[in-house]
């Protein structure tokens, strides 16, 4: 029995196809060229992430001011050094590489390297989120101990890139669930996911968002596998934990929930007979590790200060503003085109493609890297055929969409639960700032859906042609990272 | 019962690789965009931010020749529609035009080259934030903000194409790689080409599965 249980884990693992494994080895090998290639801290928040985990190891408790730029003091020593701020936001200033700069460098370092380093106590907008992220990141904090601060940040960046792998290999397998009849299809899905510059980018970096793009596709595969061979107690358990984890990795999976919640619910209501009263207890179960973790986060004072605004913060926004219809009417236009009666929040903008589309395509540091203006006029070319390439397998699918009109439900609100939270958030610094929060990366804990749609484009070709377009999307998604990452270098060291 | 061989997917990814190659090629033979001139303004302070709408001019400003791009000072998290337009004596001798949507503390906006500098010209910009902050940035002139006609210098930046291809630049592009990051050092490069030649190994042995 004992050798029985032992074994399971490794059946489980010999059961994932090697095309997921590899996919898994591409986004992490591409991560980690990422983390490279960025200098270190140009990526949004990254120095503020690090503090937080800089706090971690000093103090064992985490940081409690949200004050922006106070860093211990050898973090301090390395922005200044790598000059982060001359290069943050500024195109036309590249990042260090002369060898009298580099020596100043190390000079700094090895004149500080015994020094002691004082908590601040300060993480800027970090300091809002849960402990969990950081607490890993400790790992590669510690294994640093002998190196100096950038070889700390390396490590750790190395850990976010391993995520980036676990995201690629969960997509993979959400799509192998979502959508079983096609199996050269799981792989245009799940390398597309893997190969995505934007994930490269992010999870080359210290931050949280790296672990919840892994954690958000997890939750799209649990509900998926239950979804396709029906709940079980350990299926609903593994599913709490998800939400879980989420939840102690980055507050955003918070929109995940409600439509999470929905999935749950319908996943029950199909049971019959005893099951059904395993699975209460199971969800119970689940119910339990979830409520938890929320005492868990709220005793960490997280919540109080969340970087998405404060529930006063929230309150403020909607009376300031006048009513519930100015947000909702802001929080469309925020993401699509403005519809006859609105109020117009961002004139001369159409955000859908200008945020968000453009967003995706490449806009890399600290929003401060981009392509010509022409490639993104390009880009719309390939991503339309795309979708109507998807369309076309939805339409002649449609009636597999009915059958499973409960799931797709699920899935969308799931989205509409992310995209709400990102847009309420925006809506509290609005109308001093129209579209804050306006990232492209915030919308990649739906990278799942993602790669769900590019494997339902790349059907949409048909049986004799679909494998050949699937090659094509291979190599044009390849393209595009390796044309980021010729930008970003030409920014940073051209 | 067998199933279709696919057709076309060893084709398709021969030309695919063909076609990568060939645009990386073409991109590298390309030549970054350089500073031609500017007006020596440091951008040392927002010394104006504004929401609405905004026109302002600067003279005494040099365009050099074959500028094709200006590049202004102007932060904002997402900006307007910018309009730019080059007057000699007051005649307009080139303008240009940025979308809105940009982002980060500076903006460029293409213009129409001249084949000749012209000295003394005065640069106009205009912009409507309708719900945005736009700060303006460079140096501040001393009893401006009383006077409102004279707020401050804006840094501005002449931008033309380089002489040097990124061919004939990778040696000091690499080379600048070496630095700033951990475990400096030549190691860098060559790991990069092994890292991602593996995921392109990867990726051609995963196109030609699809087809079985």
């Amino acid at each position: 029995m004992t050798g029985a249980l032992a074994r399971a884990p490794w059946t489980l693992l010999r059961r994932v196809p090697r095309e997921a494994w590899l996919c898994a080895l591409v986004a992490f090998l591409n991560a980690t060229c990422w983390s490279f290639i960025t200098p270190p801290f140009q990526v949004p928040d990254e120095p503020d992430h690090y503090a937080y985990v800089e706090q971690l190891a000093l103090t064992g408790t985490p940081p409690s001011s949200e004050v922006s730029g106070t860093y211990a003091s050898d973090e301090a020593r390395a922005l200044q050094d790598i000059g982060t701020y001359r290069v943050r936001l500024q195109p036309e200033d590249r990042a260090i590489f002369t060898n009298v700069e580099e020596r100043q460098i190390e000079a700094d370092f090895t004149l500080t390297k015994n020094a002691p380093v004082q908590a601040t106590g300060a993480a800027g907008v970090a300091t809002a989120e849960p402990p969990l992220y950081y607490a890993l990141e400790l790992i590669p904090y510690e294994l640093g101990e002998s190196g100096t601060v950038l070889d700390r940040l390396e490590l750790m960046r190395l850990l976010s890139a391993a995520m980036a792998g676990l995201t690629a290999l969960f997509v993979f397998l959400f799509i192998r669930e979502a959508l079983p009849g096609v199996r050269w299809a799981w792989t245009v899905g799940g390398f597309a996911v893997a190969i995505t510059p934007m994930l490269g980018f992010m999870s080359g970096a210290v931050t949280p968002e790296a672990m919840l793009y892994a954690v958000a596709a997890a939750a799209f595969l649990c509900l998926a596998r239950a979804f396709r061979c029906g709940l079980t107690p350990k299926r609903a358990a593994l599913i709490g934990v998800v939400i879980a984890v989420g939840l102690l990795t980055k507050l955003n999976f918070v929109g995940l929930i409600p439509g999470m919640a929905l999935g749950l619910t319908v996943l029950v209501r199909r049971l019959r007979g005893p099951s059904r009263t395993r699975i209460y207890r199971a969800v119970g179960i689940a119910a339990a590790i979830l409520a938890g973790c929320v005492v868990a986060v709220l005793l960490t004072g997280v919540v109080s200060h969340s970087a998405f605004g404060s529930p006063e913060a929230t309150v403020r926004g909607i009376t300031k503003h006048g009513s519930l219809l100015g947000r909702a009417s802001y929080i469309w236009q925020f993401y699509l085109p403005r519809l006859p009666g609105m109020p117009n929040d961002f004139p001369g903008i159409f955000t859908t493609r200008q945020i968000w589309f453009n967003g995706l395509v490449g806009l890399y540091g600290w929003l401060d890297t981009v392509f010509p203006n022409w490639v993104y006029a390009a880009a719309l070319l390939p991503a339309l055929a795309l979708a109507l390439l998807c369309l076309r397998t939805l339409f002649t699918r449609r009636a597999a969409l009915r059958s499973r009109a409960a799931e797709i439900c699920t899935y969308a609100l799931m989205s509409a639960g992310l995209l709400i939270l990102v847009g309420s958030a925006s809506y509290t610094g609005f109308p001093q700032i129209a579209g804050g929060y306006a990232e492209s990366r915030y919308l990649l804990p739906l990278l799942a859906l993602m790669g769900a749609a590019l494997a339902l484009a790349a059907r949409g070709a048909g049986r004799r042609w679909g494998p050949a377009v699937g090659v094509s999307m291979l190599m044009l998604f390849l393209a595009h990272d390796i044309f980021s990452q010729l930008q970003v270098i030409a920014r940073y060291y051209g | 019962m067998n199933r279709p061989q696919a057709p076309g997917t060893r084709a398709t990814l021969a030309l695919s690789l063909i076609l990568l190659t060939l645009a990386i090629a073409v991109t590298l033979s390309g030549s970054p965009a350089i500073v031609a001139g500017s007006n020596s303004v440091q951008a040392a302070e927002t010394f104006e931010s504004t929401t609405g709408y905004f026109a302002g001019c600067q003279g005494n400003e040099f365009l050099p020749r074959d500028a094709s791009a200006i590049r202004l000072s102007l932060d904002s998290a997402l900006g307007p529609r910018v309009k730019v337009r080059v007057l000699k004596d007051k005649r307009l001798i080139t303008s240009g035009e940025r979308g809105a949507g940009w982002t980060a503390a500076d903006v460029t906006i293409p213009l129409r080259p001249l084949a000749h500098a012209v000295s003394g010209v005065e640069v106009c910009f205009q912009f409507l934030a309708a719900n945005e902050t736009v700060g303006l940035t460079g140096e501040p002139v001393a009893g401006g903000k009383q006077s409102k006609r004279e707020l401050g210098l804006l840094k501005v930046e002449y931008l033309q194409p380089g002489h040097s291809s990124w061919w004939s630049l990778a040696s000091e592009v690499t080379g600048h790689m070496a630095f700033g990051h951990a475990w400096n050092g030549a190691w860098l490069i060559p790991f990069l080409a092994i890292a991602m030649g593996a995921v392109l190994a990867i990726a051609c042995w995963l196109s030609l599965r699809l087809a079985r």
